[in-house]
């Protein structure tokens, strides 16, 4: 009678089960979330730069800029982390249909947070704050590159609202949801460095 | 040979409904939150 043996690699080293060692969706995740905070320190200390070469800073003319006009954008980036928290609590337990409800609530106020910062473009531009400035220039590819990152963590949560409707025992999901949770918090810091920035 | 009968579970759109009334309650509150701004942006700020 045959019998079979099955090889793997480093099949004489017992001190692991020849598994993966490290989580490759972890592994890339922190790198992605390492390489993110690099590109905005970039942004940041341009910004420090072009700021301590200018004695009037926001230049003359701009329109009101102070946390208040804020508001609106802080209060929904706020409001959706707490629905995120709240969903990785039913994740836990189970709970895909309350899951769903609640990640598509905070996809949804993330988007009520592009419209704010849309609106609040507008009042700018109308304010004659143009890219043809110093100070627009910079606040314009700040704000950008914040928006583009952030409507990919958006375009995430819609994903996994998916997923729990679809496939909601699929392995993956929690990893997934863990590195989407991880994105929002750094998306929340760097919001908060933005507007003390640019608005404190 | 006996035939087996397979009943297929039909949604009925009591089933469905529930599901509808959250999706048209994220849509109003969407809408309500988007009026809600522009009103902020438009009407508030300027006066501050």
């Amino acid at each position: 009678m045959q019998t079979l043996i099955i090889e793997r690699p480093g099949l004489a080293d017992s001190t692991h089960d020849g598994k993966e060692i490290v989580s490759s969706k972890r592994l890339a995740f922190t790198l992605y979330i390492a390489l993110t905070i690099m590109l905005f320190v970039g942004i940041f200390g341009g910004y420090f730069v072009l700021r301590g070469n200018n004695d009037i800073w926001p230049p003359t003319g701009t329109p009101a800029m102070t946390l208040m006009n804020m508001l609106p954008e802080c209060l929904t980036i706020l409001a959706s982390m707490v629905f995120l928290i709240v969903a990785r609590k039913y994740l836990r337990r189970g709970d895909f249909s309350k899951f769903h409800t609640l990640v598509l609530t905070s996809a949804v106020l993330c988007i009520l947070f592009v419209f704010a910062l849309g609106m609040e473009y507008w009042r700018l531009i109308a304010g004659g704050v143009t890219m043809s400035t110093v100070f627009g220039g910079m606040y314009y590819i700040l704000m950008t590159t914040f928006l583009a990152h952030f409507i990919g963590g958006i375009y995430a949560l819609f994903r996994f609202a998916n997923k729990a409707k679809q496939f909601p025992a699929a392995s993956g999901l929690k990893v997934g949801f863990a590195n989407a949770l991880n994105w929002h918090y750094l998306m929340i810091i760097l919001w908060v460095c933005i507007v003390a920035l640019v608005y404190g | 040979m006996k035939t087996q009968m397979v009943q297929t579970e039909i949604r009925t759109s009591h089933n469905t409904r529930p599901k509808n009334r959250k999706m048209l309650m994220l849509l109003v509150g969407t809408i309500t939150a988007i009026i809600a701004i522009s009103v902020v942006y438009i009407i508030i700020f300027p006066k501050l």
